[in-house]
């Protein structure tokens, strides 16, 4: 199997006032192709700053972002130019956003924004770029999709409008696909919908899929594999059967405690404390703090993740022997 | 799409009688060779003849024994000449530094605003007086110093829309589809902000020619040429005795412009998308 993505040794900083602020610390991250990876993690634990800065979309002057390596396909983009990355931007990756309704530009007919996405990479044009955005429609099963293609986003539900999002980023078959929440702006029902529709995608093309979420059961049902992230670090990753089933990090395994299930019915359990800011990040392990396994070595140095078979774990008292 | 742009901005009675005044005006604007041939400026008959008094000069004639209807139909030609090009360079040059300004933000805005701001801060009326004292009182002269004096409000507006629709979801996912910058302003941010951009610059005709006028008036205008502004301007001498002179031709300024503003209104209602009917 090819592999869609390689990310190693992964850093991003925020440049600030306050100097550089580690976002995303030394994170590897490797799809292959047809494979869904998940990327887990409480808000702030920076799998939306990974996701974005995979394919560069953080500017410069705002964060310095750096790696040992990234590929995305065979292509090594650790010191890509901005030219080079906006031919992959599209092309060879494409990218879901959460709110649907602000992704698609307000005033252009939904067809003409798919229009302006074949024709950025030169895919077609004119009259057959229209009837490709048709048959992009369809394939993403937007019923009546020669008419709505001179329909503007304000016309069309929310689930229609991700649909659109979906056929934007899937117009030039990609290898891969980031979808950062992709789901938690719509409604439950529509939420399976959208994501069996990645799916098949994923099937007919034998795209790549990076998961954005925080929603462990759209992790159990759609993902392949899971990283859970905690303060910019990958903390722990595996199989979604083990991890779920055996977490090794009291991070995942706090995380899935405050799942609710139909099983336990009472007060849900919970992780005390907040993520640590970016400028108040503990010398040791992120997690000491609000960890209740924590032995006096974590708060003084960072445990390295490590394990065998693509299990892999970063922590000095896990659940289990890695 | 078009004919039914067309549709919802005839529907708007306002906007439809702004419409049809300009047209009147553009009609006579085009028609004034064939309907009065010859130079406006020649004298042709008596001496202050009121409107009526010969059948032969409906609008009169001046001090100087010229047709006023000759010089108002002439007049409409470069008054709305003047108007609409300069308010096009003026909103052209204007969307650009502010598009630009708006997007790249930090240093480049910087530099382009304080140079708006130069242009702003000088009254300008004024800086449209010195520019024409300048380089001579031609036509070009004076549709570029109108332009020079009408571009830095359409700069601002357009910059002010950029900053607040940079940071929208809809710019990074085009960014994600791979697009270049100048395709991104181009195809997705301008699109945004026709329908101010269409608003200001059809006002922008109307202080142009308001602007023409009075730079007309004051006799700065060209002398070769004849304008709404330049009769008035001759009419002041005898406003006291013959107030037909500036009232035809302030009458005619009064109803463009007011015809313009009507048709911005109408237009601004009929761009929003989110008015269509679905």
């Amino acid at each position: 199997m090819s592999v869609v993505l390689q990310v190693e040794g992964l850093c991003t900083s925020f440049k600030t006032r306050r100097g550089l602020l580690p976002a995303v610390h030394n994170v590897d991250l490797r799809i292959e192709a047809g494979e869904t990876l998940a990327l887990v993690g409480e808000s702030g634990s920076g799998k939306s700053v990974t996701a974005l800065s995979i394919l560069r979309l953080i500017s410069p002057d705002h964060a310095q972002i750096k790696a040992r390596s990234l590929r995305i396909g065979d292509e090594e983009l650790c010191s890509a130019t901005p030219p080079m990355m906006r031919a992959v931007r599209g092309k060879k990756a494409g990218m879901i956003f959460q709110d649907p309704a602000t992704s698609l530009n307000p005033v252009l007919s939904i067809g003409r924004q798919i229009v302006e996405a074949l024709e950025v990479h030169a895919v077609a044009r004119g009259k057959a770029a229209w009837d490709h955005a048709q048959a992009l429609l369809e394939r993403v099963r937007v019923p009546d999709a020669g008419r709505r293609l001179h329909d503007f986003p304000h016309q069309l539900s929310g689930g229609m409008n991700q649909r659109v999002m979906i056929a934007l980023a899937i117009a030039c078959s990609p290898r891969l696909l980031i979808a950062d929440e992709p789901t938690t702006a719509l409604d439950v029902t529509i939420q399976a919908q959208i994501l069996r529709l990645i799916r098949e995608l994923q099937d007919e093309i034998g795209m790549g899929v990076l998961l954005i979420t925080h929603d462990l059961a759209v992790v159990a049902r759609n993902a392949d594999r899971v990283a859970v992230m905690y303060a910019g670090r990958k903390v722990e990753e595996g199989h979604v059967a083990d991890v779920l089933r055996t977490p090794l990090h009291p991070y995942t395994a706090g995380l899935l405690a405050a799942t609710p299930d139909e099983r336990s019915n009472g007060r849900l359990a919970e992780i005390p404390g907040l993520v640590p800011g970016l400028a108040e990040m503990p010398p040791g392990c992120p997690f000491a703090p609000r960890c209740t396994r924590a032995l006096d070595v974590c708060s003084g140095a960072m445990p390295t993740i490590s394990g065998s078979s693509g299990r892999l774990a970063a922590c000095f008292n896990p659940i289990a022997p890695c | 799409m078009t004919n039914s742009f067309f549709y919802r901005l005839a529907c708007r009675p306002a906007a439809l009688l702004g419409m049809l005044v300009l047209l009147a005006m553009a009609l006579g604007a085009i028609l004034a060779p064939w309907l009065y041939p010859g130079d406006p400026m020649s004298m042709v008959g008596g001496v202050l003849l009121r409107p009526g008094e010969d059948p032969t000069f409906p609008f009169g004639t001046d001090q100087m024994g010229r047709d006023l209807a000759a010089e108002v139909f002439h007049g409409a030609r470069i008054t709305l000449l003047v108007g609409i090009v300069s308010a096009f360079a003026a909103t052209g040059f204007g969307v650009l530094v502010g598009a630009i300004a708006g997007f790249y933000g930090d240093m480049v805005d910087g530099v382009l605003m304080r140079l708006t701001e130069l242009f702003q801060t000088i009254p300008g009326f004024l800086l449209a007086i010195v520019f024409i004292v300048i380089l001579g009182s031609s036509i070009g002269v004076i549709v570029f110093s109108i332009a020079a004096i009408s571009w830095p409000a359409i700069a601002r507006m357009v910059r002010a829309e950029f900053l607040s629709l940079k940071s929208r979801d809809f710019v990074q996912s085009s960014r994600v589809i791979g697009m270049s910058d100048a395709r991104i302003i181009l195809t997705q941010m301008l699109p945004n902000c026709m329908a101010p951009i269409v608003v200001t610059s059809s006002i922008t005709v109307a202080t142009a020619i308001l602007t023409e006028a009075g730079l007309s008036f004051l006799g700065l205008g060209d002398p070769n040429l004849v304008s709404w502004g330049s009769v008035i301007g001759v009419g002041r001498e005898s406003l006291r005795t013959s107030a037909y002179l500036t009232l035809i031709p302030g009458l005619a300024i009064l109803l463009t412009v007011l015809a313009i503003n009507l048709l911005g209104e109408g237009l601004n209602d009929a761009m929003n998308t989110r008015l269509r009917v679905a």
